[in-house]
C-alpha cells in the first residue's frame, strides 16, 4: 500500500465516521416523524375507519396504509389489501398502485403479476408516476403483460416527464437493448402521452 | 459433538440406506456428498443458472445456523417428498419430483431438490421445463420474510421495494444491523456484481445476495438522504454472498460510486436467529 491509498483509505474511514451516524439519526427521526402520536390517537384512527366504512376512497386508502405499515394498528396485510381494493375500486390510484405492489409480491393475495400490472395500469393512466414506472418494469421483463421493450421504454418515459437523471440513465441501459427504430417510436409514442395528459415533457 | 457433526451423522445414515427415494432421477450418493461440502461450508450452496437466489440465500442460513435441520430437511425431501424447517411446509409438487434436471441448468443435486421444493411449496409458478434464468421467477421479498419467519427467525425486518430502488441510508441501516448481529439480505440487481454492467441503472431487482461483511460508504450524499444526485469521489465497498461463493462488489478492484450503487439496490431483509 502506497501513501496516496494510505491517505484515501484514511479519509474513507473518517468520512464513514463522521457521516454514517448522521444518516441513521436521519433515518431514524423520518421514522419518528411518521408514527407521532397524535396520528396514532384512538379518536383519529376511529374516525379513519369511520371514514373507510362509509365509502370514502380516500379513508380507505389511509386505514389500508395503516394495517400495511403496522402504524397505529397491528399491521394486517390481509386486512391492508382489502381496504387498498375498496378504495381502487373506486379510482384512487394511489390505492391501485398500492394494490399493485400487493400482488406483485403476494402479500396476503394470490401472487399475480397480470393483476398487478392491471392496477398498476389503470394508477399509471391517471398520471402516478410510481406506477407508470413499476409498468415499465413489468414490460422490461414480461411479467403479468408480453416482454415489450417499446412499451417499456414508453411507460418509464411517461414516468419523468422532466427527464431526471435516473430516468435517463434508465431509458440509456433499455435502448442498449433497443433498435434506434423502437426507441424512436417509444419516445414519440411517450411524447404524445405527455402532452395528451397535460405534462410538460423535457 | 458439534451441530456439524451431528448433521454429517444424519447423513452417514442415509448413505447406507437405499431407500426410499421420492425423487426418481436423483441419487442418494450425490446427494449425500453435496450435502457433506455444504454442512461445511454452507457457501458452497449454489442456484446455478436457476432464478432460485432466493430460497438459495434462505437455504444457506438454515444451513450456517442449523446444519442438522438443514441436512434433516434434504434427506427427508429426499426419501418422502416432504419435510418442515419449524412450521415451514415444504411439499413439492409430483410434477418436481418427477423433472429431469438438465445438464445446463448447471444446479447441484442436492441443491435443486431443496432450493426448488422451497419454491414450488410457495405456489409460485415455475416453469419445470426451463430451470434456465428466468427473471420473472424472482423470490418477491414478502415470501422471503414469510420463509423466515415461519422457520423460526425473530425480529425479521423487511425494508425492501419491489419496483423502486432503495436509498443510502436504507443501505447503511442494513450494514449497521448486520454489525449487530443480523443476519442480511439484499435485494438488488445483478448489475452490481459484473465489472462490465455495474455502471448499468436499473429498472427492477432480480437478484438475492447475503451480505458477508458491513457496507463501507465514502459519499457526501450520506448525509443528504433522498436524492439521486452523484457524488463523483463516492465509494460503495461491500462483500456478499451469490452464486455460490464470497464476492467483493464492486468487482476488480473497480470503484462503484454511490449513485450507481443505489441504482440497482432495492433494499433489504434482516432477522435474528
Amino acid at each position: 500500500m502506497n501513501r496516496t491509498h494510505r491517505t484515501e483509505l484514511l479519509s474513507f474511514i473518517i468520512l464513514a465516521i463522521v457521516t454514517v451516524p448522521a444518516a441513521l439519526a436521519s433515518c431514524l427521526q423520518s421514522q419518528s416523524q411518521e408514527q407521532t402520536p397524535d396520528s396514532c390517537a384512538p379518536a383519529h384512527v376511529k374516525q379513519i375507519e369511520q371514514d373507510a366504512a362509509s365509502g370514502s376512497a380516500s379513508a380507505q386508502r389511509e386505514l389500508a396504509d395503516l394495517y400495511a405499515q403496522g402504524r397505529c394498528v397491528a399491521q394486517d396485510y390481509a386486512k391492508a389489501a382489502s381496504w387498498y381494493r375498496r378504495s381502487a375500486e373506486q379510482g384512487d390510484p394511489e390505492a391501485q398502485f398500492q394494490l399493485g405492489e400487493f400482488f406483485l409480491e403476494g402479500k396476503d393475495v394470490p401472487q399475480d403479476p397480470a393483476q398487478a400490472a392491471e392496477w398498476f395500469r389503470r394508477a399509471a393512466e391517471q398520471k402516478h408516476h410510481g406506477a407508470q414506472y413499476a409498468l415499465g418494469g413489468l414490460y422490461s421483463q414480461g411479467r403479468g403483460v408480453p416482454k415489450d421493450l417499446v412499451k417499456s421504454y414508453e411507460w418509464v418515459r411517461i414516468s419523468s416527464p422532466k427527464l431526471d437523471r435516473h430516468t435517463r440513465d434508465v431509458l440509456a441501459t433499455l435502448a442498449k437493448k433497443m433498435t434506434p427504430a423502437q426507441v424512436d417510436d417509444a419516445e414519440k409514442q411517450a411524447e404524445t402521452w405527455i402532452v395528451a395528459h397535460g405534462e410538460t415533457a423535457q | 459433538m458439534s451441530d456439524q457433526d451431528d448433521a454429517k451423522a444424519l447423513v452417514d445414515d442415509f448413505e447406507k440406506r437405499t431407500a426410499p427415494n421420492s425423487w426418481p432421477h436423483l441419487t442418494r450418493s450425490e446427494v449425500a456428498s453435496g450435502l457433506r461440502s455444504r454442512i461445511d461450508d454452507p457457501d458452497n450452496i449454489d442456484q446455478g443458472n436457476t432464478s432460485l437466489c432466493g430460497p438459495a440465500d434462505f437455504t444457506r442460513d438454515i444451513a450456517e445456523d442449523r446444519p442438522k435441520d438443514y441436512a434433516r430437511a434434504v434427506i427427508q425431501l429426499f426419501e418422502t417428498g416432504g419435510t418442515r424447517i419449524g412450521d415451514l411446509d415444504i411439499r413439492p409438487g409430483h410434477d418436481l419430483r418427477g423433472h429431469i434436471l438438465s445438464a445446463g441448468a448447471g444446479i447441484a443435486q442436492v441443491d435443486w431438490i431443496i432450493l426448488a421444493s422451497i419454491r414450488d411449496s410457495d405456489n409460485w409458478f415455475f416453469d419445470y421445463q426451463s430451470e434456465s434464468d428466468d427473471a420473472s421467477a424472482i423470490t418477491m421479498p414478502h415470501s422471503k420474510e414469510s420463509w423466515l419467519k415461519k422457520a423460526g427467525y425473530r425480529e425479521v425486518i423487511n425494508d425492501t421495494n419491489a419496483v423502486a430502488c432503495k436509498d443510502l441510508p436504507n443501505a447503511i441501516r442494513a450494514s449497521s444491523l448486520f454489525s449487530q448481529g443480523y443476519k442480511v439480505a439484499l435485494f438488488i440487481n445483478a448489475n452490481m456484481l459484473s465489472a462490465d454492467d455495474m455502471n448499468d441503472v436499473s429498472l427492477t431487482p432480480d437478484h438475492w445476495v447475503a451480505l458477508t461483511k458491513p457496507i463501507k460508504v465514502q459519499s457526501f450524499n450520506v448525509a443528504h438522504p433522498g436524492t439521486l444526485n452523484e457524488d463523483p469521489n463516492s465509494r460503495v465497498e461491500l462483500e456478499v454472498y451469490s452464486w455460490g461463493k464470497t464476492v467483493a462488489v464492486p468487482p476488480g478492484g473497480k470503484r462503484l460510486t454511490d449513485y450507481h450503487f443505489r441504482c440497482n439496490y432495492y433494499g433489504f431483509i434482516a432477522c435474528r436467529r
